[in-house]
């Protein structure tokens, strides 16, 4: 029986705060391919860095290579002897295979602290994953915010470099960025696993920025199992996988590993109980990859309709606000029935129907200034835009 | 679905009834489970325990039966879902068999934890640090007033006496009248690298009462100001609640929108700003009287004040958290794990693979997050109080070094 999670809660509600919180990465799988991605960034590489350079590398998909006798990336740590049974998702039975499979956790978490970034796009604050020597990093739809936006990414040491973020499938909660800046030898990166093949059961283990960065703490580690994969009906294919790693606003966005320290997702959204956490599956990644790398934007994100809570007349000539959700953020914002609304954004609209579009293609958390006319006043009023009821 | 069982034999006999679960076909769950998880018999170390007749005539939360004490309902704990979750989340990192692979791990260590209750229900772990009946606890979770019980490894049960408290580390020294106890056996050369296990232990025999990773090593947690959990907006009748956090004291102290609180602490507050001030310097886990107007029916009541971080003033944030402890902020060095404890099960030693007892569960600080102090901070500290405590029980009557929990 898939797990339903009780209320799926998408974690950018800090938004509304200005709070930091989540993102994540992603990838597409495929094993190794490091090779070959090493081998198509070297022109990328050589050219100036710049939008220019960034667009051509976006259209280079990183790809698998056939399996090599060690995956390629930084954070692949060959099973410990006998922890076979353990890995394929039982739970240790003697000491020796417990102290195994906790060498083999602290291994893994050592490894993948250098990958795990935080990002920074606009008021959102998130998590994401490094997963290719030329800077590719995955995170949540819900964190990137936006195709072609200017976001920060905090590497583990603190350091903070330029980014871009790129497409997102919103459908899945799958977004890609990529970094700007080159860095001699290339981005320490993710080695990448395969969400087909995982089993319920399996031991992961789970990286992020709870609550935003924090110098002092760096990447924070959690261990659990995956406890259910959801799959599509039509292809079977995976698009949730729900783990009791517990996660928490900030995480968005941040990888999701295996005992031998493949990437296998990215954190998406929660329940309200503490093992209700789920996360995009990597093979989503890569299905979507080449029209993210395109900064391709589609779907909507589960429980992430964009309002503001007011009600207007579609066909009226004028986008005259006729009633405001008690409550929601029009309200809080202070905008009253009747307000004749002027521009958006300094865009000057002319229809409700306009201002409907605008709020369709914010995101929640988002600050939309509105400028409205209430009698003889103009006005200027702030939106923090809210989530649509499910 | 709702339990009623005994409160010490609640996790064991869950446990077995998740054992049943997995061993037996889903049908003979369906059709059994409601009896097994309500009635199981007391054949676990519950029936070992004595309950005193004082604890049982005091408790108000429950009734006896079969002359054990019983809660209703249930602190339902994450780490041990309820029936119906049973089956689905048969995989969870913390199933019975994972506690259990436990067992050698922990070894001997679990002897020096300890159960402190109050009225029946646990409200602390803690931890044997001398063998003439010493013990350290988290200070917080201790009631304001009533007598604290401490139920030892070997069934038997003590009235705990406050000793002394040490504020900066929320920690309280409790002395209980036993020799020749098992003492624990601190690590205290290093905080374990993260991802390494931890065992929160308990005081029944075999497996602990939750198991977690460590997430990240030692830092500081600054303090937050403590709060009662509601928003405010100034009214005729004092300052009137616009909302309640869940999780909250406000929420405990049976707060709803559109009371108005007129008094705090004996201090009349007819403004949001009075109430402010009334609660400003409150610490964590303090208890405030509330006198409430609700429709013109005038009452008492009592709230908890909590030190929410920031981020976890909102409602949202409180939900998805969990309980949380009233005292969770403003340590100066703890590490992180991501152990799943309810606030009641703070104060006791934290073991790591080999048996070595690496830190004391401080605080439950939101979802994915517990605190320990590490034992590098707790021992030298505990043996500096056990020291004074000796000295001054010697030198002074008894009654003057004890002192108020808050």
């Amino acid at each position: 029986m898939p797990l339903s999670p009780t209320r799926p809660r998408p974690e950018a509600y800090e938004r509304q705060r200005g709070l930091d919180r989540q993102a994540n990465i992603l990838w597409k799988t495929c094993g190794t391919l490091a090779l070959l991605v090493a081998v198509l960034c070297q022109p990328a590489l050589a050219q100036p860095s710049g939008a220019a350079a960034a667009q051509e590398r976006t259209t280079r998909k990183p790809i698998t290579a056939g399996s090599s006798s060690r995956p390629e990336g930084a954070t692949y740590v060959a099973l410990g002897n006998g922890l076979q049974d353990v890995f394929q998702g039982k739970e240790p039975s003697t000491l020796e295979e417990l102290k195994a499979l906790e060498l083999q956790q602290s291994l893994v978490a050592k490894a993948i602290e250098k990958v795990t970034v935080n990002v920074q796009q606009g008021s959102a604050q998130g998590s994401g994953v490094i997963i290719s020597a030329d800077g590719y990093v995955l995170t949540a739809a819900h964190v990137a915010g936006g195709a072609d936006r200017p976001a920060t990414v905090v590497l583990s040491d603190g350091t903070r470099v330029r980014a871009r973020t790129l497409g997102m499938n919103r459908d899945k909660d799958a977004g890609l960025l990529q970094i700007l800046d080159q860095r001699e030898g290339g981005w320490p990166h993710a080695t990448l696993g395969k969400s087909s093949e995982l089993k319920v059961g399996q031991w992961c283990i789970a990286s992020g920025h709870p609550g935003g960065w924090k110098a002092a703490r760096g990447a924070a580690i959690r261990v659990g199992r995956i406890l259910s994969i959801s799959r599509n009906r039509d292809d079977g294919e995976a698009h949730t996988l729900f783990t009791d790693c517990a996660l928490i606003g900030g995480d968005s966005g941040g990888p999701l590993f295996t005992l031998e320290g493949k990437l296998i997702g990215v954190h998406s959204r929660i329940g309200t109980d503490v093992v209700d956490n789920m996360h995009v599956p990597i093979d989503v990644f890569a299905t979507s990859w080449d029209r993210m790398a395109r900064k391709e934007v589609w779907g909507v994100l589960p429980g992430f309709q964009p309002v503001i809570g007011v009600v207007g007349a579609k066909r009226d000539e004028r986008p005259v606000i006729s009633s405001v959700m008690a409550g929601g953020p029009a309200d809080r914002a202070g905008i009253l029935a009747g307000d004749l609304v002027l521009s958006v954004d300094g865009v000057k609209i002319t229809t409700f129907e306009e201002l409907r579009l605008a709020v369709q293609a914010s995101t929640p958390g988002d600050i939309m200034l509105l400028v409205v006319q209430r009698g003889e006043d103009v006005l200027r009023m702030p939106v923090t835009i809210g989530v649509a009821e499910q | 679905m709702k339990y009623r069982y005994s409160q010490h034999g609640s996790q064991a006999s869950q446990q077995v009834v998740k054992k049943v679960l997995l061993g037996l076909s889903v049908l003979f769950c369906l059709a059994f489970g409601q009896r097994l998880s309500g009635d199981w018999p007391a054949e676990q170390p519950v029936a070992t325990l004595n309950q005193p007749a004082a604890v049982v005539t005091t408790a108000e939360a429950g009734q006896p039966e079969n002359g054990q004490f019983v809660q209703d309902p249930p602190r339902r704990s994450a780490f041990l879902p309820d029936f119906s979750a049973g089956l689905r989340h048969s995989n969870q990192r913390s199933n019975f068999f994972m506690l259990r692979a436990f067992h050698d791990a922990v070894g001997e260590s679990w002897k020096s934890t300890v159960q402190l209750t109050s009225g029946g229900e646990q409200v602390a772990f803690g931890a044997i640090v001398d063998s003439d009946g010493w013990i350290v606890t988290k200070a917080s979770e201790l009631p304001a007033s009533g007598n604290v019980f401490c139920r030892l490894y070997d069934g038997t049960e003590h009235e705990a006496d406050l000793v002394e408290t040490l504020s900066d580390l929320d920690l309280a020294l409790l002395q209980i009248e036993r020799e020749h106890l098992p003492v624990v056996c601190w690590d205290a050369s290093a905080i374990p690298d993260r991802g390494r296990w931890l065992a929160t232990t308990d005081v029944r025999a075999g497996v602990p009462s939750a198991v977690g990773v460590v997430s990240a090593g030692a830092q500081k947690v600054d303090q937050a100001s403590a709060v009662l959990g509601v928003h405010l907006v100034d009214s005729a009748q004092g300052a009137a609640v616009t909302l309640v956090l869940p999780g909250s004291g406000a929420e405990e102290a049976g707060l709803q929108i559109g009371d108005s609180i007129y008094n705090v602490n004996g201090h009349e507050v007819y403004t949001r700003e009075a109430f402010l001030a009334a609660v400003r310097g409150g610490v964590g886990g303090q208890v405030v009287k509330l006198s409430v107007n609700r429709a013109d029916r005038k009452f008492e009541t009592y709230g908890r004040l909590m030190d929410l971080a920031d981020e976890l003033l909102d409602e949202t944030e409180m939900e998805v958290n969990g309980r949380i402890s009233a005292r969770a902020t403003g340590f100066q060095r703890v590490f992180l794990h991501d152990t799943v404890l309810e606030p009641n099960q703070c104060g006791g030693p934290l073991v790591n693979t080999d048996g070595k007892v690496v830190g004391l569960n401080i605080a439950r600080a939101g979802r994915v997050c517990s605190y320990a102090l590490p034992a590098d901070v707790v021992q030298p500290a505990v043996e500096k109080l056990i020291e004074q405590a000796k000295l001054v029980s010697k030198t002074v009557e008894p009654e003057s070094n004890l002192r108020p929990i808050r």
